[in-house]
């Protein structure tokens, strides 16, 4: 992009020159030639649509101030009667038009220079690109997140209160003490730790319950296997925020 | 002298508010309950009597003797004794429940059985005015003992434990949780028999 803005500022300059001195060269006057070296130039500027006005703009100044400077009559034109537009469509005498030809070249430069600064900008657009890119971009679509099964915390519970009281079981009919030890172990990592505290509950009437000395659940699994009995079942688990019983609650079978 | 009648009426009423709230207190729990709590009682001898014989087991590892001792001394009131007795000696001897657990674990026959049984109230537990239910279960031991050389030994004992039952206060995770605390206190040798 960069190069082709350059390249245009130039070419053009070179093709109004031709241009214009192939017309100054015939000796004709400039009734077809000049409108089209404005359009031209209008072209020349289409490249950049967002400079367009002012590029214009300061063309009007430049063409103002040579007509002020070289042809009085047409600045009165000019300044009383005549648009501007009407103006460059106007069909200039000779005397004019040379004074336009000494202008021409510098006004391509002045072309050149801006459409050079257009460049620049587009060079900073460049850069500047990435930031527009990531505002731009819609976020990258997460990962669909695979949605957890939805489990019945109840059903859940049961599980747990069935696996807790089969180990109990295990634990109470072990054939050995490493068995039992074993059952102990695997079932302590049921728990938030081996110090978890079990109540329980030895008699529950008229919304009061009677609690047997709390202990924890390891010297709880370690009685089990001691007496070779589990007399008691579930009565409720509270869990941490792992998982884990962090106490639990028994009943009297 | 209306005021008089007054004064003496409110005094009345006060006392009479005040033994019934005592009496409130004092008054027997819900039968069920204090069977309840009986039976709680009971288990414990029951589970000291299993502990005993996991000790004097041969068979036992010394750490689960060492740990099984532990369980069994926390059953008592700190300082209670033990009571043996032997075929051989009319002399009764008391141990600390310590250091009779330990002179079991250490005794000299390569196998060891104890058994308890006949486990029964001869006191039913009692509440006595400082709160506490107080009451004396008795149990039967039979021990038989076994040398290497087949030499045999074997007794039964009726022995009688002092219980305590109390009501304590504890906290579990912030909460305060009021449970029934069974202490056993001596264990006393009443009859030694073959």
């Amino acid at each position: 992009m960069k190069c082709r803005n350059g390249l245009i500022p130039v070419a053009t300059f070179f093709l109004c020159r031709f241009l214009l001195k192939n017309s100054v060269r015939n000796d004709k006057l400039m009734s077809h030639s000049f409108p089209i070296f404005v359009r031209l130039q209008d072209s020349c500027f289409h490249f950049d649509s967002n400079f367009l006005y002012s590029k214009r703009k300061l063309c009007e100044k430049l063409l103002k101030e040579l007509f002020s400077e070289n042809n009085s009559s047409l600045e009165q034109n000019l300044l009383n009667e005549k648009s501007f537009n009407e103006a460059i469509y106007m069909k200039p005498n000779s005397h004019n038009m040379k004074s336009i030809f000494k202008l021409v070249p510098v006004f391509c430069l002045l072309l050149f220079v801006m459409s050079s600064c257009k460049s620049q900008k587009a060079v900073v657009d460049a850069n500047q690109e990435p930031e527009e890119v990531i505002e731009e971009t819609t976020p990258e679509p997460t990962p669909p997140v695979k949605e957890e099964p939805k489990v019945d915390p109840e059903a859940a519970n049961r599980a747990l209160d069935a696996r807790l009281s089969n180990y109990f079981g295990q634990i109470a009919n072990a054939s050995s003490i490493n068995a039992a030890n074993n059952n102990i172990r695997e079932a302590v990592g049921m728990f938030s730790n081996g110090e978890a505290p079990v109540l329980i509950i030895f008699y529950a009437a008229n919304g009061t319950e009677d609690f047997d000395e709390p202990t924890t659940i390891t010297k709880y699994l370690n009685y089990l296997k001691d007496l070779k009995k589990a007399p008691h079942k579930v009565k409720e688990m509270v869990m941490d925020s792992q998982g884990r019983i962090k106490e639990l609650v028994l009943v009297k079978k | 002298m209306n005021n008089q009648i007054f004064k003496r009426l409110s005094y009345v009423v006060a006392l009479m508010a005040f033994f019934a709230v005592s009496t409130q207190a004092q008054s027997p729990v819900d039968p069920n309950r204090e069977k309840a709590i009986d039976s709680l009682a009971l288990e414990k001898v029951k589970d000291l009597g299993k502990y005993i014989a996991i000790i004097g087991n041969k068979d036992t590892p010394f750490s689960e003797a060492n740990r099984v001792m532990d369980r069994a001394e926390e059953l008592f009131a700190p300082g209670s004794e033990m009571g043996v007795s032997s075929l051989a000696s009319e002399e009764i001897k008391y141990y600390k429940v310590r250091e009779y657990f330990q002179r079991l674990m250490a005794l000299n026959y390569d196998k060891v059985n104890i058994e308890w049984y006949d486990v029964q109230y001869i006191s039913d537990l009692e509440r006595q005015p400082d709160g506490r239910y107080v009451g004396v279960v008795t149990i039967y031991q039979k021990f038989e003992g076994t040398t290497a050389d087949k030499m045999n030994y074997k007794d039964t004992t009726k022995k009688d434990i002092t219980i305590y039952v109390e009501k304590k206060k504890t906290q579990i995770a912030g909460r305060t949780i009021e449970f029934w605390d069974v202490i056993l206190g001596d264990i006393r040798v009443s009859e030694t028999s073959v």
